[in-house]
């Protein structure tokens, strides 16, 4: 019997002697993101009824010897089930082709995670950085730090963090959104709540193993051929993202307009057996025939993009509306803006 | 070293012997060391969190769980507030309890013997404002010590106003702000400590 209690004893001593080692030097480890093991959800809610709780699947991370946390959101990862609301968060609200992703930074008190040493879980004043659409913000939020075993640990929110879209920048997005969902209004603040797990000691190598599967999973994805339909999809809602700049009264295109134009192209050639049409429509300021000209040639100016990129010109036909097709009434320089675009059309074969 | 040795070995036999009689044990909430929140929308623009603070739960050796929550407890930091959800939406004078039932399955949270942390497939029965549903979420289940284990959404769980008969309190809440629109719904996060002697 005592035989029996020692050996069963044995296996727990040598454990917590591990765990106690690698606690112990905790402040002298690199801990990773396990990104399989993390969650990190978004709610949102829409039409004063509509509660909607998207996650992103694409975090990598780290914590090194001195507390240095970086957590790093791919954006692009969103996803809400929906392949539309996928589509239209992306390039309307965060607008991924000019910001892929948002960073989580902060800098760790070591020693006070120290406590972690005798308790499995301690509640941490977590201040953080969070850079997001061009925008870098200061925010503090209560985490549970939890030791789920001597080489894992967890980082949660205590309580769900409120972030509104005014402060990163992305109010005009977010009425883009509303928009395109007939004008449903979306309530401008979004709350996060998460459970990051990070490891260390030799789970590192499982992560970083786990994190090049990731990386060859997301390519995959992001090269995959699409259907007509989700070419479609995607063309109707970049087509109402105004990022498609050109000098006043000219059809030579601004630089500004390549992060966009690059997501057409690639969208474009995933899409190979498809017709694309690409129209250009003007304001009502100026001539009738002037602006019909300029759409027109605006329209070829993209289309001359799109060449360059590899979206062969038969596959894609051009045409000028002028200010015949305005999406909304003329009448302020707000609405002006909205009806001077570009849109992308699949032809029905 | 060799005392030290000792202790560790001394403490792993009382660990090892609180988690062994798990499925014989009663667990009590710690209402103090617990929280329960409901996050709520309004305006187009402002989302607001509110604490529960008054909880009462048990979890029986056969694993029935049972969560009190008292409504009357809200507290959004602000008076009024509070007093309107008391009074419009919850109707606390007619409902002045939320209740969560659920029956473990004591057989799969033995996996804690080993595991710091489950996640656990819960299904629960949320009694409120006199309607009983059935909702199901998964949480984790933590343990932080020998005696004591956390229960947390690993996801905000929605809940509507239609499903519990809340959505004239909700048109009430509204009119009572202007008729400033209120999303009829709500998410609820929770971390949930129960302990054992």
């Amino acid at each position: 019997m005592v035989v029996v209690m020692y050996r069963t004893l044995t296996l727990p001593v040598v454990a917590l002697v591990c765990l106690a080692a690698s606690l112990g030097s905790a402040r002298a480890q690199d801990w990773l993101l396990n990104a399989k093991d993390s969650h990190f959800y978004m709610q949102t809610e829409k039409a004063e009824a509509v509660i909607e709780v998207h996650q992103f699947t694409g975090l990598t991370g780290s914590i090194d010897k001195d507390g240095n946390a970086k957590v790093t959101i791919d954006l692009t990862s969103v996803a809400s089930g929906i392949d539309v609301r996928d589509v239209r968060m992306r390039f309307l609200l965060f607008e991924t082709y000019k910001f892929p992703s948002a960073e989580v930074t902060a800098k760790l008190d070591m020693a006070s995670l120290q406590a972690l040493l005798s308790n499995a879980r301690v509640t941490y004043p977590l201040k953080f950085t969070v850079a997001m659409h061009g925008v870098t913000k200061e925010l503090e939020a209560q985490v549970y730090v939890t030791r789920l075993s001597d080489k894992s640990v967890s980082v949660s929110t205590a309580k769900p963090i409120i972030i509104t879209t005014d402060s990163f920048g992305l109010t005009e997005g977010l009425a883009k959104l509303s928009a395109a969902v007939n004008g449903t209004p979306i309530v401008s603040a979004a709350s996060i709540t998460f459970d990051l797990v990070f490891e260390t000691g030799d789970r590192l190598a499982v992560v970083q193993a786990e994190q090049q599967q990731a990386a060859r999973q997301k390519q995959a994805e992001e090269t995959r051929p699409i259907t007509a339909d989700e070419c479609q999809t995607r063309f109707a809602v970049i087509s109402t993202t105004g990022a498609i700049y050109f000098k006043t009264g000219s059809a030579e295109l601004d630089q500004a307009s390549a992060p966009l134009l690059d997501s057409v192209a690639d969208i474009a050639n995933r899409c190979p057996a498809v017709k694309v049409e690409v129209t250009g429509h003007t304001d009502s300021v100026g001539g009738a025939h002037s602006n019909q000209v300029l759409s027109e040639q605006r329209a070829q100016s993209v289309v001359a993009f799109l060449a360059q990129h590899g979206v062969t010109s038969t596959r894609v036909t051009a045409a000028g509306f002028g200010d015949t097709r305005p999406v909304v009434p003329n009448n302020t320089e707000a609405n002006r803006a909205k009806n001077r675009r570009i849109e992308f059309r699949v032809l029905q074969q | 070293m060799h005392r030290i040795v000792m202790r560790v070995v001394l403490l792993l036999a009382f660990v090892g012997a609180g988690l062994a009689s798990a499925q014989a044990q009663e667990w009590r909430l710690n209402g103090k060391e617990s929280h329960f929140y409901m996050e709520t929308a309004k305006a187009d623009s402002i989302v607001e969190v509110a604490e529960f603070s008054g909880l009462e739960g048990a979890i029986s050796k056969d694993g029935d769980a049972s969560v009190k929550i008292d409504l009357q407890s809200v507290a959004s930091g602000i008076d009024v507030r509070d007093t309107r959800m008391r009074f419009l939406l919850f109707e606390t004078f007619k409902f002045p309890a939320a209740e969560i039932t659920a029956k473990l399955d004591m057989a799969k949270l033995d996996a804690l013997r080993t595991a710091t942390r489950i996640a656990y497939p819960l299904k629960f029965t949320l009694a409120l404002h006199g309607i009983s549903k059935d909702i199901e979420a998964p949480v984790f289940v933590t343990r932080l010590n020998d005696k004591s284990v956390s229960v947390t959404p690993i996801k905000p769980i929605i809940v509507t106003a239609a499903a519990f008969g809340m959505t004239e309190g909700i048109a009430k809440l509204s009119s009572a702000v202007n008729n400033t629109p209120i999303v009829s719904g709500a998410s609820i996060t929770f971390d949930l400590i129960f302990e054992t002697p």
